[in-house]
């Protein structure tokens, strides 16, 4: 990848620091703010600004991509389905 | 006998079929172990998540937190994370003094969420948390934040080793660009984690 | 078989992580710390056999226990203890490591065309991992209180009230034992999740040229599907196992409720449930079953096709059906939490995604029937292993269907028919799987057969002792004998009782037919008759290099033409064509 992509590596540069203005914008905000929605919408934000700038993801083919999103819907399946437990058996 | 072991690596560019991932076999297994460490620190938070839905007097984060302090512990996190983006970048383009330099700002970041953490927890215990009471509500907060963010911080601590050894190896030029940004895709990692820790925790 | 040959290696490969460069081994790089995948598949096999010595010689123990109550000399709470490790060691230390981390090891690179694994420094320190678990495993008998009682599944409260601090202490397996056990078993995860990261780096990056996914043995599918579904559920056991220890040692209360009282001690612990560990568990525990299933089933696939002449039925379907197994495998951990006081919604939802996952399963089955259809079939032993596998998927299956009706499973869970069914699934199924792929691959792993007439007594004698025993217990299950009972007294179990015996001398006569595949395998080793390059004239790759194999596998790397089963591709109908075949 790397050689063929010089002026790509400068561009990056920038892009990087944009995407730390950005979090750092948006963590501002969520801290003022407590609307549960927004806030659950705060964190996939971010967390996306970081896979796909920070890690690259963004270049990456659509499979790892997708691997990536597996595994972390599996993971919220796993929230999803136990939530429904939760308080039922407790004293 | 001349006995040479062949690498996976040379085999790779050489005599097998493209990679899948479009990627070399070493950055596949990063991803792979990061996908199992995001479903890890998943199951934490889907347990963190039940209980708190469960409990009868979670308590109010406002009155445990310093919300500015964390507010700089997060912001600490995400610049390291963009000096490793950095770093990354300039290995790629050969510059092994930027990659040095940039490696070692991302791990004095680390260092200093370490030490905020530290004083962080200092504060909590100070004020009669622990594993497994919690003077403003329900133990089970105590148990699950200790947890969780311990766990956290054990990945930034070896997060943190990691950095220094790459940009030893950088420095020396053992490291090429694709070290230098495994490094990194699992520093990120850490800091994406930190993104929900700290909105769970926080924030919601 | 690890003759060190020299092998052009061109000049990359020096950022390469620590590898041996250019030193002829000695005995201990050769064989003891070898990084070469042949090498660590037979480690691996002799470690499972080791353990497996002790795992069906507990299982023998308490089989006694159970056929003549009192004949055996332990206590009740011996008894659990006994029960809960040979659960744990034959799950994780004999067919994990002799079928996934065994066979897995010595096959994957062969087939796929690789010169060794990805990583080979990460998948030696993986088998290293493993003697201190094992280790540790065993020697967790000898520590004040026992063994860990609280079955292989450790549900709390029993596994989380160890005794130290102001936790009330359980059981006397609850102390020590369990703490040790949980230990073992997190050195096991870290081991298993380095060779799934290998096995799926490997099958995906190091596959030879003209390997494309499609054209990859069955084998090798079943590999990648089960390294996957490891790499995607053992965290949720890690954060289990993790909370559980943070219960029993630091007082919390993620999986104790409040208001436990514990022999006549009220436990300090608020707020917290068990029910919350059940589901972190199966959600680790169901798709682990696939890990070890589904490589067995696609060592049927090519023992079959090769004792078969012909191609296997269905090539493309099986992998869909592998694909949407693995999937749905994911989702459907709660159907074994029926009667849990999960709530009855989830059952529900539970209940028809189990069912759903059974038409693939089916599609597996039909396929490897089909294989069959009119061959002309070469009854090796390791064929005969091939043929005994299709029946107990069928079995088993048939069972699980019964546990999938939620309502059926009300009556069925925690009954001896819970335990025939997954015998006969990851106890059958995995160990014939297992023992076609050795008596399959033992010519290239040692350059000899084994002997054929010892090969077909441990058949007839594993296959008869085994399906009996786990058959006989369907019945006592609805005969209401429930299980990891030490002695029963109610009246209405006493006719499922009186089979007791019975089954008690099958399970003699499966283990005792191990001791001829014992001494065949060491045997055969040095004194076996000598094997050509393909005995079996088999076509997919890892016939197509020397017997035995040369250190980095190839002198150079087959180029792949076709599909991995060219049987019967001639006009005689019995030819064969090599993966690699010129076109
Ligand atoms: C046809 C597909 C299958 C279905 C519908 C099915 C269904 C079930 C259900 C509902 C249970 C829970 C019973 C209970 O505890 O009351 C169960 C238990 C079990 N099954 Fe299956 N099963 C299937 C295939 C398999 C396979 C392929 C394996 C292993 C490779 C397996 C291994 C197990 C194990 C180990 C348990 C019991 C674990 C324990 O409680 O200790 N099953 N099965
Ligand atoms: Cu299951």
């Amino acid at each position: 990848m790397s050689d063929t992509h010089a002026a790509h590596v400068e561009a990056s540069y920038r892009s990087y620091w944009i995407a730390w203005a950005i979090l750092l914008v948006l963590t501002l905000v969520m801290i003022s703010i407590s609307t549960k929605a927004f806030l659950i919408g705060g964190i996939l934000l971010k967390s996306v600004i970081i896979g796909a700038w920070f890690m690259h993801l963004k270049h990456e083919r659509a499979i790892l991509i997708w691997s990536v999103v597996a595994g972390i819907l599996f993971a919220g399946f796993l929230f999803l389905v136990i939530h429904f437990d939760a308080g039922t058996s407790l004293l | 006998m001349n006995s040479t072991a062949v690498t996976g690596h040379e085999a790779a560019t050489h005599e097998s079929e493209p990679g899948f991932y479009g990627t070399s076999w070493q950055k596949l297994m990063m991803w792979w172990f990061i996908i199992g460490d995001a479903i890890l620190f998943g199951s934490f938070l889907a347990a963190y998540g039940f209980s708190r839905i469960s409990a009868v007097n979670w308590p109010d984060r406002t009155q445990m937190f310093s919300l500015n302090f964390i507010t700089v512990m997060t912001f600490t996190l995400i610049t390291s994370s963009a000096t490793m983006a950095t770093a990354v970048a300039a290995s790629r383009r050969g510059d092994r003094k930027a990659a040095f330099n940039f490696t070692m700002a991302t791990a004095v970041g680390g260092l200093a969420f370490l030490g905020m953490q530290a004083y962080e927890w200092y504060h909590l215990i100070h004020n009669g948390a622990r594993m497994d009471t919690n003077p403003w509500g329900a133990p089970a907060f105590g148990a699950y934040f200790f947890a969780i963010t311990g766990f956290h911080g054990s990945h930034v601590a070896s997060g943190v080793l990691i950095l220094l050894i790459t940009a030893w190896n950088a420095k020396r030029g053992k490291s090429g660009p694709e070290g230098v940004e495994l490094t990194g895709l699992y520093w990120h990692f850490v800091d994406l984690v930190w993104v929900f820790v700290f909105g769970c925790f926080y924030l919601i | 078989m690890a003759i060190a040959q020299a092998v052009e290696t061109g000049k990359a490969g020096h950022q390469a992580h620590g590898r041996d460069h250019g030193h002829p081994a000695g005995f201990i790089r050769k064989y003891i710390f070898s990084t070469d995948h042949k090498v660590i598949g037979v480690q691996y096999l002799l470690m499972a056999m080791l353990m497996s010595v002790v795992g069906l010689g507990l299982s023998l123990w308490f089989r006694v226990q159970l056929a003549w109550p009192g004949k055996a000399a332990m206590t009740p709470e011996q008894y659990v203890a006994i029960v809960t490790m040979h659960g744990t060691i034959m799950i994780f230390f004999v067919v994990s490591l002799a079928l996934s981390s065994g066979l897995g090891n010595f096959s994957i690179p062969l087939q796929v065309g690789a010169r060794d694994m990805a990583y080979p420094f990460l998948n030696m320190l993986s088998f290293w991992i493993i003697v201190p678990a094992s280790a540790i495993m065993i020697l967790s008998f000898f520590v004040e209180g026992g063994a860990a009682a609280g079955g292989w599944t450790a549900y709390p409260p029993l596994s989380a009230l160890s005794g130290f601090g102001k936790v009330p202490r359980g059981s006397p397996g609850s102390g020590m034992g369990q703490t040790l056990w949980l230990l073992a078993m997190a050195l096991f995860i870290v081991s298993f999740t380095m060779g799934g990261l290998n096995y799926v780096a490997t099958i995906l990056n190091l596959r030879a040229r003209g390997m494309s996914l499609m054209r990859m043995p069955l084998t090798v599918w079943t590999y990648f599907v089960a390294a996957l579904l490891g790499l995607l559920s053992f965290p949720a056991l890690t954060a289990a196992a993790i909370m559980l220890l943070l219960d029993r040692h630091l007082g919390t209360s993620f999986f104790l409720p409040s208001g436990l009282v514990v022999s006549g001690q009220q436990a300090a612990n608020v707020g917290g449930t068990p029910l919350l560990f059940q589901h972190l568990f199966w959600f680790l525990g169901h798709p682990e079953v696939y890990v070890l299933v589904l490589p067995a089933i696609g060592i049927a696939f090519d023992v079959i096709a090769a004792f078969s002449r012909r191609p296997p039925h269905g090539y493309k379907t099986s992998v869909w059906a592998l694909l949407i197994i693995a999937f749905l495998g994911m989702i459907v951990w709660g159907h074994h939490m029926f009667t849990s006081g999960m709530n009855p919604f989830l059952g529900k939802y539970f209940s028809i995604a189990t069912l759903l996952i059974t038409a693939p399963f089916a599609v597996l089955g039909v396929n490897l029937l089909a294989s069959l259809w009119r061959a002309r079939i070469r009854f090796t032993t390791s064929m005969l292993f091939a043929l005994g596998l299709i029946s107990a998927v069928g079995t088993g299956g048939i069972g699980g269907l019964f546990l999938a009706t939620a309502t059926a499973d009300l009556h069925f869970h925690d009954t001896y028919f819970v335990v025939g069914h997954f015998h006969l699934m990851i106890g059958v199924v995995t160990m014939t799987g297992t023992f076609a792929g050795i008596y399959y691959w033992f010519p290239k792993m040692f350059g000899r057969h084994m002997n054929e007439t010892l090969g077909k007594l441990h058949f007839w004698g594993t296959f008869i002792g085994a399906f009996a025993l786990f058959v006989i217990q369907h019945f006592q299950g609805f005969g209401g004998m429930t299980r990891r009972y030490f002695e029963y007294s109610a009246d209405y179990v006493q006719p499922a009782l009186a089979l007791n015996p019975a089954v008690t001398w099958f399970a003699f006569l499966a283990v005792g037919a191990q001791i001829p595949f014992f001494f065949n395998f060491f045997w055969s080793m040095f004194k076996g008759k000598k094997a050509e390059a393909n005995p079996w004239e088999a076509t997919t790759l890892e016939w197509t290099t020397a017997t035995p194999v040369p250190h980095g596998n190839w002198e150079r790397l087959p180029v792949v033409s076709g599909k991995p089963y060219g049987y019967a591709e001639g006009a005689n109908g019995d030819a064969h064509r090599m993966q690699n075949a010129e076109a």
